[in-house]
């Protein structure tokens, strides 16, 4: 086992480089964005172009590039967004937090409540209270989530005035006030993810609960509730888990249109924002910072399989073939 | 099993009643989550309650779409870098409501007095090389306020404007608005070879229009041997490194972007393009003062000591420029500030690539304000926070008593409108823009403000018979497509679309729209004077209309052009150009296919198909909408039938607008013949010069510096005229809306050139924080406007 964690650390850091390698060269492609400005400032602009290295051949622009990461963990600093010429992972760590407390607050929200319609769905198949679920589920799946933020802003913040209309500022991410208004946001993010775990796990659940292992189980003298939780509930939980993974991951990227709705200061926008200005300096950090999450968390993933089906081993080795 | 089974199901119960806790304390601190959003005025009104006996507060809860990337004065790029520097700087000179509110009047700021001019003094001087006859326009000693300091109160000297402008200036930092202290109205003189110090020594390419040359033909004649040409701004290509000047001998090709690899044209030489089109007798041959370059010396070292801005003493400053300016544009240009405080701007610079960089007034604790208002917080996306800058000399001054009222600028960082616009309803925002479906709820409010923006929207036509026969050749058969050839055709078209009714039914806010210039446009600076309230002005207008008074001018006329319509269809049919029985085909290209783009399209169509009714038109007029993102490239290379184009620029500068309406690589009026003869009075006399000749000699040649009611008869003239070519319509001037809080009152409901409705000081309050926090409570948070 700790050998396989160690090659797959080992091709992480592979994988990890050659995607950086890959952003590097094709944002350094894109056209100039400077060409552009009119009036007398192209001339400054292209001279901080010049000054920053940025006419060199990308090959030597990626070398001083790599140095500096791999000697000094410096990934840069913003040629153009807020706040400019400031080092981009110090503002990476500023906007994490919104971005962290919005989303977590969604998952929250949205992994138990729908594991726990999805099973509910599953248990209770082509009855009436299935057919709700399904319906609700086909109605937050197909509905963007911009839709409902406008909506739960619109009913809850605006209307009955329960919440604030965007998230309090400051930077006291923690406090009753801070949390409170960022409930409208989360609420809005989990609709999508909740319907998403209803419609896997009923699906997944359904599988398994029809399976044979199942009928020998209640042959055994098992009854229902402990069939499916000990055997079904667990079997499902294979594929549903990554599912729980990506999203956890998915979450540090923020959502550019609910922050925007909700006017949270997070990651979302910084991201997009990056490649239309062509501040790349903050557009690789973000990406390798995805990317390295993205990476550590299939790594993660699949050694999670090992703790909730032990039917699976990791490695290839002979040794764990059945 | 139970206990897993209970386990499971108080699991539930826990998630429901964390949302059902969430609810309750929601509905229990309702007053709390609304007034959230006033986080301002909530504070301020617990404040005010406690210190009720002392002062009230007011606060103006503001928002922008971004955060401002930085408010250093030399780095600044955007209108939202700015917005912290208005409140937070000062100019040495500013623009204020004048005592009628209906105009503006300049006040000395940072400065104690007006500018003196010391031009006669230094005449002659050859360090900043000013004439030996110059007596004006270069020099100017501006005594400074003794009692003006930093918020924490170091007083602010000479010596800090002084070490700003080096900084500014400085090679080694490369400021991005260093440019306009080395270029432009206010260049320094020698500031540009200081700016250059790191590439000193090495040529310096000038246009020859700059170095006071109209053509290749004059520099030659003056002895300049090698012409090199910009190839950036001639053909908008670079060599791979950046570079834009080549010798016109030069033939190396140079990768054209615009066209596909492999293509023809895909690579061109500086020789072929001065050659084929800048080369005496070519098409471009009019702009060679513009494009070709040639070598004006080189790069001198300078030291900072011979750069026209020094201290005379610790409270005087002295400017030399390289040009003489104007009085008005001296303290327009003086009206923002280049200072920096040293300590903090050297504190936070690091060296970044080959350059040095500060992260001065990126944050508060990176930054020093100096004017009305102080930065108290910033927190990036989110909010800024500014309050009154006890400091300030103007707080003590009774030259600024009545001003300023408020105490704290409470900017919340809103990019969804429907957020701003619900926040402002409750009373959160105290300022909301409007957009076009607002209007339809707003537009008789009386909170509702207009701001005008300095763009016509106008039909620009397609009157290239030969391109229109182009587009007619895949039409079919029996479609027409070259009607719009006909001026008397174009001219029917104007006249049957109502503007106002368009302007009403169709956009959001703009005003309907008679000229190519709008009522925004300044054209005497030193009086501030508009071109639209002109008498010339408005002749010019009831020549291009046909009318006496300028009050009698629709621009709709159905039964006019009716009777054009058919002179247009016999004129055709006469010509051949015509067959009866034909349908015209207009192909109307616009940006996109939306609601909005066909509600305009509809009433154009409309209008149009009405107004042709009962002449040999009706029923044979077919308007065709084309979705194209390209329309502005394809009406400028004749593909296109009628486009929407928009036209714009400085406000205070109506003459440059000309260049629009004439300049080959600009209109999108394809067909119009920018070398055509126009016949304008000029002093009583009659002149003559092709279109763009007028442009050139009003903005570049010999009416540049004439008096202003002469180039006013000029640009009214050409206004006229433009208009009576039919080659374009306006429709309507560009105008934004915005909702002003019942809390707030600004000095003028009319918009005033440079200072708007007189801005945050001169607004006035109708409610103190914690007034308006009661008005909010009692009316439930929902206020109508």
């Amino acid at each position: 086992m700790a050998k396989y964690v160690a090659k797959r650390i080992g091709l992480m850091f592979v994988s990890f480089f050659i995607i950086m390698t890959i952003c590097f060269v094709l944002v350094r492609l894109l056209p100039n964005p400077n060409v552009a400005v009119v009036g007398g400032m192209d001339k400054q602009v292209e001279a901080m172009r010049e000054a920053w290295g940025y006419n060199k051949p990308i090959i030597v622009q990626y070398g001083i590039y790599l140095k500096k990461v791999l000697t000094e963990f410096n990934w840069g600093i913003t040629t153009s967004l807020a706040p400019k010429y400031t080092s981009v992972v110090s503002i990476i760590a500023q906007k994490l937090p919104a971005t962290l407390l919005v989303n977590l607050l969604s998952i929250v929200v949205s992994i138990p409540l729908g594991i726990l319609f999805g099973i509910y769905a599953a248990l209770k198949k082509n009855k009436w209270q299935d057919q709700v679920i399904s319906v609700l589920i086909m109605l937050l799946i197909s509905v963007p989530s911009y839709v409902y933020a406008f909506l739960v802003q619109y009913i809850f913040a605006f209307k009955l005035g329960w919440f604030p209309l965007v998230l309090k500022s400051g930077t006291d991410w923690l406090s009753p006030e801070m949390i409170h208004s960022a409930i409208l946001p989360a609420m809005s993010l989990s609709f999508g993810t909740m319907a998403g775990l209803m419609r896997y796990t009923r699906a997944e659940l359904t599988e398994t609960l029809t399976s044979e292992y199942m009928l020998l189980a209640r042959t055994k003298g098992l009854t229902g509730a402990q069939a499916t939780t000990r055997h079904a509930l667990r079997n499902a939980m294979v594929p549903i888990l990554p599912m729980i993974l990506g999203e956890i991951v998915g979450i540090l990227g923020g959502s550019l249109v609910i922050e925007s709705i909700f006017a949270v200061p997070g990651v979302g926008k910084l991201y997009t924002l990056s490649i239309s200005v062509r501040d790349y300096d903050m557009f690789l950090a973000i990406a390798m910072f995805y990317v390295f999450i993205g990476l550590s968390a299939s790594i993660l993933t699949d050694i999670s399989y090992g703790f909730i089906d032990p039917r699976i081993r990791m490695g290839g080795g002979k040794n764990n073939e059945r | 099993m139970k206990k897993r089974i209970l386990a499971l199901i108080l699991g539930v119960v826990m998630v429901a009643s964390s949302l059902t806790a969430c609810g309750k304390k929601d509905s229990t601190d309702s007053d709390q989550g609304t007034t959230a959003g006033t986080t301002a005025a909530g504070t301020q009104s617990s404040g005010s309650e406690n210190d009720s006996t002392t002062t009230a507060t007011y606060t103006y809860n503001d928002y922008v779409s971004g955060s401002p990337a930085t408010w250093n004065p030399h780095e600044w790029e955007t209108n939202s870098d700015a917005y912290i520097m208005d409140y937070t700087q000062l100019g040495l000179y500013s623009f204020y409501l004048n005592d009628a509110k209906d105009g503006y009047k300049i006040v000395p700021g940072m400065a104690a007095a007006d500018p003196e001019d010391i031009t006669a003094t230094l005449a002659g001087n050859e360090t900043y090389g000013i004439p030996a006859d110059a007596t004006e326009g270069y020099a100017f000693r501006i005594a400074l306020r003794q009692d003006a300091c930093w918020e924490d109160g170091t007083p602010i000297t000479s010596e800090d404007y002084v070490y700003s402008m080096q900084q500014m200036l400085s090679s080694e930092i490369k400021n991005y608005r260093a440019s306009s202290y080395y270029e432009g109205q206010l260049a320094l003189a020698n500031a540009k070879n200081y700016a250059n110090n790191d590439v000193a020594g090495q040529p310096k390419y000038e246009s020859i229009g700059s170095m006071g040359y109209a053509s290749v033909d004059d520099a030659v004649a003056a002895g300049v041997t090698d012409l090199y040409i910009d190839m950036e701004g001639a053909w908008a290509v670079t060599d791979e490194d950046g570079n834009n000047i080549f010798s016109i001998t030069d033939e190396n090709k140079l990768r054209d972007e615009a066209v596909e690899e492999g293509e023809e044209g895909d690579y061109i030489s500086p020789k072929e393009v001065y050659d084929g089109y800048f080369a005496n007798g070519m098409a471009n041959a009019a702009y060679q003062a513009d494009y070709i370059y040639a070598q004006n010396g080189v790069y001198e070292a300078t030291a900072w000591e011979n750069v026209g801005l020094y201290a005379e003493d610790d409270y005087t400053i002295v400017l030399v420029l390289t040009s003489p300016i104007s009085d008005f544009y001296l303290y327009y240009n003086l009206s923002s500030n280049w200072l920096v405080k040293k300590d903090l701007y050297e504190a936070n610079m690091t060296q970044t690539g080959d350059i040095k960089k500060t992260t001065y007034g990126t944050s508060v604790d990176t930054y020093m304000s100096y004017g009305p208002y102080k930065l108290t917080e910033y927190q990036v996306d989110k909010q800024i926070t500014m309050e009154k800058n006890d400091t300030w000399f103007g707080y003590s001054d009774p030259a600024y008593e009545g001003l300023y009222q408020t105490t704290k600028i409470n900017t919340q960082v809103v990019e969804t409108h429907a957020t701003a616009l619900q926040m402002f309803l409750k009373g959160e925002l105290d300022n909301v823009g409007l957009d076009a479906e607002d209007m339809e709820t707003y537009r008789t409010s009386d909170f509702v403000m207009y701001t005008p923006e300095s763009y016509t929207s106008k039909l620009t036509f397609n009157c290239s018979k030969e391109a229109l026969e182009t587009l007619e050749e895949t039409a079919g058969a029996n479609i027409n497509m070259t009607m719009l050839a006909y001026e008397d055709f174009r001219h029917a078209i104007a006249l049957s679309i109502d503007r106002t009714a368009f302007a009403e039914q169709c956009t959001a806010t703009h005003q309907p729209g008679y000229g190519l210039l709008n009522y925004m446009y300044v054209y005497d600076p030193e009086s501030g004077a508009l071109y639209r309230d002109s008498e010339l002005a408005k002749q010019a207008l009831c020549e291009a209309y046909g009318v006496s008074d300028e009050s009698e001018i629709t621009g709709f006329d159905k039964v006019q052009a009716a009777a054009l319509y058919t002179k247009a269809y016999n004129d055709a049919i006469a010509a051949g150009d015509l067959k009866e029985g034909d349908t015209v085909q207009i192909n109307f290209h616009m940006y996109k296919s939306d609601d909005a783009y066909k509600k305009m399209f509809n009433f154009i169509e409309a209008g149009i198909l009405e107004a042709a009714k009962g002449t040999p038109f009706e029923g044979k007029i077919k308007l065709e909408f084309v979705e194209d993102p390209d329309y502005y490239d394809n009406a400028m290379t004749g593909k296109t039938g009628i486009i929407f184009s928009t036209w714009g620029g400085s406000s205070m500068d109506p003459f440059g607008i000309m260049q629009c309406y004439v300049d080959p690589t600009m209109y999108h009026e394809y067909g119009f013949d920018h070398e055509a003869d126009l016949t304008l009075t000029v002093n009583g006399e009659e002149i003559t010069k092709s279109w763009y000749d007028w442009y050139d000699a009003l903005c570049n040649g010999e009416y540049k510096l004439a008096d202003v009611d002469t180039r006013l008869e000029i640009l009214a003239g050409f206004e006229s005229a433009y208009l009576q070519t039919y080659v374009c319509t306006p429709m309507y001037y560009r105008t934004s809306a915005s909702l002003c809080s019942r809390k707030v009152t600004y000095a003028t409901d009319s918009y005033v050139q440079l200072v708007g409705f007189g801005g945050i000081a001169e607004m006035t309050y109708n409610y103190t924080d914690e007034e308006w926090a009661a008005y909010l409570a009692e009316n439930n948070n929902q206020l109508t406007y």
